[in-house]
């Protein structure tokens, strides 16, 4: 283990809210948005073929 | 009569979450889509394989990272940056506003070794137990604790953040307000 790895050293409370908050932020458009014609596309074919 | 839900159907809610999954790991839309669209065929034709009942979320994400892992053995990508060139343009920045916070926070995120950012955007940003998170990766719940660990490590020394020196409003509150602001005077 590299000597600057000290996974059992504690992160500030703070530093870890500001992180999740920001990767929440980036990710939440994808999570909301509808999906892209080709994947609808896609999945009406793959019913469509299947017959479901 | 109670009738056994098709994971055909459930699948379409996890789509958003597993599109969101898909660009941290290769950071391109368009990208992003194509490793969901391989997912989502790869799942269709193993639903006999999966197992009702059990967790949906996990295998479709499964699929998909599968699917990354073996492209990216297949086109092997380098990180060109060095670190003194992401220090110096931290440093450079003008104004410490909540775009570029922004912008810094995903550069340094991309920063990150493959392992950690997955790890990260599973339970950081979408929300998975470690177990769950373990579960989707095929590894050990301490694994993924340390992984998780690690990535806010490396983040933090990378953007320079600080408990209650932030760069980023960490007010949630404010944050929405300030990021409201951001976009009416941008």
């Amino acid at each position: 283990m590299a000597p600057k790895d000290k996974p059992t050293s504690k992160i500030p409370p703070g530093v870890v809210r500001q992180i999740d908050e920001n990767l929440k932020r980036i990710y939440a458009p994808k999570l909301t948005e509808e999906l892209p014609e080709r994947l609808q596309d896609l999945l009406r074919q793959l019913r469509e073929r299947d017959g479901t | 009569m109670m009738k056994i839900p098709d994971p055909r159907d459930e699948m379409i809610a996890h789509l958003p979450a597993l599109r969101a999954f898909a660009l941290s790991l290769v950071r391109n839309g368009p990208a992003a889509d194509d490793l969901v669209q391989e997912a989502i065929l790869k799942a269709w034709s193993s639903f006999d394989k999966f197992t009702p009942g059990t967790n949906l979320r996990a295998w479709l994400f499964t699929i998909l990272r599968n699917g990354f892992y073996s492209d990216l053995r297949k086109h092997r990508r380098e990180v060109q940056d060095s670190e003194g060139q992401f220090a110096a343009r931290l440093s450079q920045k003008p104004e410490h506003d909540g775009t570029l916070a922004m912008w810094d926070f995903q550069r340094g995120f991309e920063r990150l070794i493959d392992e950690q950012r997955e790890a990260l955007v599973l339970v950081g940003a979408l929300g998975f137990s470690y177990e769950e998170a373990a579960a989707t990766i095929g590894c050990a719940v301490g694994t993924v604790k340390s992984r998780v660990n690690r990535g806010r490590k490396r983040l933090a020394e990378l953007l320079q953040l600080e408990d209650g020196a932030s760069i980023i409003p960490a007010d949630p509150v404010q944050t929405a307000v300030t990021s409201q602001q951001t976009s009416l005077n941008g």
